[in-house]
């Protein structure tokens, strides 16, 4: 089934048709199913979402910000089944497309929690092209935390370019928790198993 | 000044204290060498999470509590002679002299740090299961008791039950054979159609402390204080709570502390009309290598018995059930029969779980649930999560503690934390 043309660019419906890994999903059919009332709907939305691939990182991922618990609750679900399956072996390409779309969803645009989740599910997925988007949001007070968070967790070292460069403008109250992420990264932990120095 | 100088240390506190009228009651940290209490000395205990399991844990005598609710301070407060030191955050328990050691039974997402800044701070420790949330944080609990020399027992009480000791006997010695399964079975998670309302907290409850290291959500009546247990963040389902104790027999049982399963597989399911994201159903396969074996989880499983929750050892001669894992588990009458021959294996006994923490905290040896050996065991629940989460089948090294060749599993490992908690110095 095709995507509606509506919430696919140009570029992403290009990459998606020439990837050919992907499976098309009914999108629209499973967003709505993510609003449904009745919970076997909405759970098997969830069960279909992560075919959804990057097309559906921006509906589902607004659809967090929502004031229905239950809408916001599926669409959570949904989009991190969309995100964990990107980042299977030998679909990189996907989960590429898949962090360039989360990244979207940091602006101001989008509501706060879909801003906070994308940002969560960054730290999880994203690499070198997304830390700029992540860079920008730790000026702002509302998504600051979650930005520094997740670029904690990403392991190339443009994120901790990222982090030492915020220092230099963060305000004061700020400056300890960035340090701590530069503190963490630097850490031993980061080869786990090899940090028991103590014995 | 002569007849001074022949007064002990000992002796001219414990009269101070009688003249001064408080109880006879001197906390070792005084008496004996810092954080070394001698064999005599009474180990005074500061309670970190009174709620829940946490009420259970608090005698009459000790000498702090601290929670992030004010309900559970109060209520727990009345039960405890004298006027102990309360407060709502734990780091000021930690810095009082007369607290020698601390028993944490907080929610999962504060034991790694909670148990290593007292560590830190020269406290013996007592920490609720599941010991940790991620691999990093047991790590760095097992660095922190090392470095700071601290006796931290894990509340895995089914290595201090007679049942656990008859079916951990049968086992080592042989009774079954080669062991190459374990089946252990367990009901689905609890809390369907729970949803709540965010909103304020109660005044009551301090929620951001609550919260800690574990990143901001707004507070929810369906998820504290006991239904934390259904929210990856803070509890990851019944595998990471009642899994640790069933899991821990099955390591305790085949002398597996220390090890760790090379490949995990596991398929979850969510809850259908709940605001909890851990699953609600979860099927897992661990495979050990030396020795070879395959321990499933399967929630909900086939039950033996009409047992609710348990193990059963496949070996090539003979099969053994456990029923539970916990404070209260049982086993088949034919091992709680057995007795060991000469020659045979004597596995080290505690049948209180709590004493046997109290007495190593003299003696200053490894207690029976020692924070490396429930280290060993968490690894299953979290590695199973990951797996679910990622909806593959992983590969781990066992040495290394990481995942072989799976970037994104990796990153899972660790949980980076809420400013301004962090771990350090371990």
């Amino acid at each position: 089934m095709a995507y509606p043309k509506a919430v696919l660019s140009g570029a992403l419906a290009a990459e998606l048709s020439a990837s050919g890994s992907l499976v098309l999903a009914d999108l629209e059919g499973t967003v709505s199913g993510l609003r449904e009332g009745d919970s076997a709907k909405r759970n098997a939305a969830i069960a279909s979402a992560a075919d959804l691939g990057a097309a559906g990182i921006g509906p589902v991922g607004d659809l967090v910000g929502s004031t229905d618990p239950k809408a916001s609750r599926a669409a959570h679900a949904a989009l991190e089944a969309i995100v964990h399956k990107s980042t299977r072996q030998g679909a990189r390409s996907e989960a590429r497309m898949v962090a360039s779309e989360l990244a979207k969803l940091l602006t101001a645009s989008h509501p706060l929690k879909t801003r906070a989740e994308a940002a969560h599910l960054l730290g999880m997925v994203g690499g070198a092209p997304v830390v700029p988007a992540l860079a920008a949001q730790l000026s702002d007070p509302a998504l600051r935390e979650e930005a520094r968070l997740a670029l904690e967790r990403i392991p190339d070292k443009s994120a901790g370019t990222a982090l030492r460069s915020a220092l230099k403008t963060a305000p004061a109250d700020f400056r300890p928790a960035l340090e701590q992420s530069l503190a963490h990264r630097a850490s031993s932990f980061r080869t786990i198993g090899l940090a028991r120095k103590a014995q | 000044m002569a007849s001074q100088s022949k007064v002990s240390r000992r002796d001219f506190i414990a009269k101070s204290a009688l003249f001064a009228g408080l109880p006879y009651i001197i906390p070792s940290g005084v008496l004996a060498q810092p954080g070394r209490p001698g064999a005599n000395d009474r180990i005074s205990i500061g309670h970190i999470g009174v709620g829940g399991m946490g009420s259970g844990h608090v005698h009459a005598d000790a000498v702090a509590l601290c929670d992030v609710d004010q309900g559970h301070l109060a209520d727990v407060a009345k039960r405890v002679q004298g006027k102990p030191f309360l407060c709502t955050d734990y780091r000021r328990l930690l810095e009082r002299k007369d607290v020698d050691a601390v028993m944490i039974a907080t929610p999962d997402h504060w034991h790694a740090l909670q148990m290593v800044h007292a560590c830190q701070a020269g406290k013996d420790v007592y920490t609720e299961k599941p010991t940790c949330r991620t691999i990093e944080e047991g790590q760095a609990m097992i660095n922190a008791a090392r470095r700071y020399g601290r006796v931290v027992q894990v509340g895995a009480q089914g290595r201090s039950t007679s049942a656990g000791h008859a079916a951990c006997t049968y086992i080592r010695n042989g009774q079954l054979g080669k062991v190459s399964r374990v089946e252990v079975w367990h009901p689905e998670s609890m809390g369907e159609g729970s949803w709540g309302q965010e909103g304020p907290a109660p005044a009551s409850l301090d929620w951001n402390l609550w919260l800690g290291p574990m990143r901001w959500r707004e507070y929810n009546p369906s998820i504290c204080h006991f239904n934390f247990r259904w929210l990856m963040d803070s509890g990851g389902g019944f595998i990471r709570d009642r899994g640790n104790h069933a899991l821990n027999i099955v390591f305790w049982c085949l002398n597996l502390d220390g090890k760790g399963p090379v490949s995990v597989k596991a398929t979850a399911e969510p809850y259908e009309d709940a605001v909890y994201d851990a699953p609600k159903r979860l099927h897992a396969t661990w495979t050990f290598r030396d020795p070879d074996l395959t321990v499933t989880w399967d929630q909900p499983g086939k039950s033996y018995n009409g047992i609710e929750w348990g193990e059963r050892f496949v070996g090539s001669r003979d099969t053994l059930i456990v029923a539970g894992g916990d404070g209260g588990c049982d086993t088949e009458q034919k091992a709680k029969d057995f007795r060991v021959t000469a020659g045979g294996v004597e596995v080290p006994r505690s049948t209180d779980h709590r004493q046997n923490w109290l007495d190593c905290i003299r003696s200053r040896r490894k207690p029976i649930a020692d924070i490396e050996a429930l280290v060993s065991v968490v690894t299953l629940p979290i590695t199973a999560l990951i797996a679910a989460r990622l909806g593959r089948e992983l590969q781990f090294d066992p040495a290394a503690h990481r995942f072989v060749g799976d970037e994104e599993a990796n990153r899972l490992l660790s949980e980076p934390y809420r400013a301004p908690w962090r771990l350090d110095g371990v």
